[in-house]
């Protein structure tokens, strides 16, 4: 193969979901298709890494201060709902359902591989209900040990504030992911969601 | 419940063997060495996927093999129906693949659910004399084929265990606390579900080695460091004690309270045994202990688990010989192993001769 190939073979191929297989035949489609099509792929990468960044308050991602969700001045801001990742903010938000705020953790506590609190953003929404205004908090962080030992220490932290703390009820067997439950399941959750 | 057939490939000192059971008594029985507990330890692999000689799976490949294989096919009758399934594990290097009638199973769950062996082997007498672990996997497993779900308790309780451990070496308060929330609902699953299973074990166990086996009392408790009757209770027993106990934790580096410190008392007229018993006592409790296993599974199940009874006769007198051999013969399926084949003299059983000639194990009929 030549050198150039193999290495678009080679960096597709990092990709999460992207085999070897698969990550030939995109460059070989890149390979055949016009120079526009490269150069406007090249450019969106490029873009996304300059341009985007995480949302001043609740980390979505954006490129201006604060994100769709958080200045979209329709949305309830009296909810937040947690979740760990922003691929876990798509899937809620694909659902059309929910229209409050959110806050994205980008992970969760796990001491096995070194992640604190500090290594998530719960620090920051602490901050933001501490602000004011914030009438319920619901936690979607995944039905599996890490995300339930995350749920289990954001309410401690938030304990000392009047905020109502609700748990979403999962469908979905333990183990699961959020991002992959279905937005029947998704909704479900959510109407049955507890306080904790 | 009983195995109809068993293959080999390339396990232990087996090239290859395929050998028909019968449903109810099954000796193999020749000199020592010859590959006859190899037999029993690839049944039992073929059930729990574990070795009872407490080996990882590549240990039971034959030598230079680079793969290898166990499979058996089980009969089960309930009520009014037979069905049968076949088990498959693959072993190479790698470790380990398991099939269910050719196909992958859903779960590993659904595949230690459709074989059951409770097995008996003079390597297992350290299920009376030491490590409670082994006590403690003992009960699990005993407790998994009543409650399949309880498999999943155990792993979370595990993996929680060593989250907190980590958390402990970490040192924020907050997140210790977390975990230790986390866990409190599963050690108290754990050890409810274990005692409730030495109270159904105990009684079997006492009568067994009373009347048939032994002479004597006795006596199976379930120690725990949480105290409490029902779920809720050892719930906030344990809180209490990951709270008491969690200095103690961070200056260890681990956590000092959970069912992983629980372990199965055993007595005999009232003294410990792990500390008391002969040799023969040893045996005969824990023979006592894997046939009441055997029974609590047919009062649940309404079938008898299948049966390994490895070396089981020697070290017992005639008297007791006899009447274990009366006592299993009234069971379901048994394989046994022993260098005399008259200990099945006069009964309704197959006799397999086990004899390794130099170029791996064979068995004659
Ligand atoms: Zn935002």
């Amino acid at each position: 193969m030549s050198e150039t190939l193999e290495r678009l073979v080679g960096e597709f191929a990092k990709l999460p979901g992207i085999g070897r297989k698969t990550a030939q035949r995109l460059a070989l489609y890149i390979l055949k298709s016009g120079g526009d099509e490269a150069r406007s792929l090249a450019a969106a990468l490029i873009d996304l890494k300059e341009k985007a960044r995480p949302c001043r308050e609740c980390s979505n991602i954006t490129e201006e201060e604060l994100c769709g969700v958080c200045s979209d001045t329709r949305r309830d801001t009296t909810r937040i709902l947690v979740v760990e990742e922003i691929s876990d903010l798509m899937a809620v938000e694909a659902t059309r359902e929910y229209k409050g705020l959110y806050h994205v953790l980008m992970g969760a506590i796990s001491p096995i591989d070194g992640i604190g609190p500090d290594d998530t953003t719960a620090g920051k929404l602490v901050e933001r209900v501490k602000r004011g205004g914030v009438e319920e908090v619901i936690l979607a962080t995944n039905p599996n040990l890490r995300g339930e030992a995350t749920a289990l220490y954001i309410t401690g932290a938030l304990k000392p504030y009047k905020v109502k703390v609700t748990r979403i009820a999962y469908g979905m067997p333990m183990g699961g992911a959020l991002e992959y439950a279905d937005s029947g399941t998704l909704i479900k959750s959510l109407e049955g969601r507890r306080e904790v | 419940m009983f195995l109809k057939s068993l293959s080999l490939l390339s396990i232990r000192n087996y090239s290859r063997l395929d050998v028909e059971l019968g449903p109810g008594m099954n000796l193999f029985h020749g000199g020592n060495a010859q590959g006859k507990t190899n037999l029993l330890e690839a049944v039992s692999f073929l059930a729990s996927l574990r070795s009872f000689r407490g080996v990882k799976a590549p240990a039971l490949l034959a030598w230079g093999a680079a793969e290898g294989m166990v499979r058996g096919e089980v009969v089960r009758e309930q009520a009014h129906s037979s069905s049968s399934r076949r088990l498959t594990v693959g072993i190479s290097k790698e470790g380990r693949r398991v099939t269910l009638d050719g196909k992958k199973p859903g779960s590993v769950r659904e595949y230690l659910l459709s074989l059951k062996v409770v097995s008996f082997s003079p390597e297992d007498l350290f299920l009376v004399r030491e490590y409670p672990a082994h006590r403690r996997r003992f009960l699990d497993r005993s407790v998994f084929h009543a409650h399949p779900s309880y498999i999943d308790v155990v792993g979370r309780c595990a993996a929680s265990v060593k989250q907190l451990n980590a958390a402990l070496r970490a040192g924020d308060d907050k997140v210790m606390e977390s975990w230790e929330e986390l866990l409190v609902p599963l050690a108290a699953e754990v050890t409810l579900r274990r005692r409730e299973r030495v109270a159904g074990l105990g009684p079997r166990a006492a009568a067994l080695y009373d009347s048939t086996l032994g002479s004597g009392e006795l006596g199976l408790t379930y120690r725990s460091q949480a105290r409490g009757e029902g779920k809720d209770e050892l719930e906030s027993s344990y809180r209490e004690l990951f709270r008491k106990k969690r200095a103690e934790g961070i200056r260890r580096g681990s956590c000092q309270a959970g069912p992983q410190f629980d372990d199965l008392g055993i007595t005999l007229s009232g003294r410990d045994m792990r500390l008391t018993a002969s040799r023969g006592q040893g045996r005969l409790a824990l023979l006592a202990l894997v046939l009441a296993d055997a029974e609590v599974y047919r009062d649940e199940q309404g079938e008898y688990p299948v049966l390994l009874l490895d070396d089981v006769a020697s070290e017992l007198d005639v008297r007791r010989r006899d009447a274990l051999m009366d006592y299993v013969s009234g069971m379901g399926q048994a394989l046994l192993t022993s260098t005399d084949e008259t200990l099945v003299s006069g009964r309704d059983c197959r006799l397999f001769l086990v004899e390794d000639t130099g170029d791996g194990a064979a068995i004659k009929l």
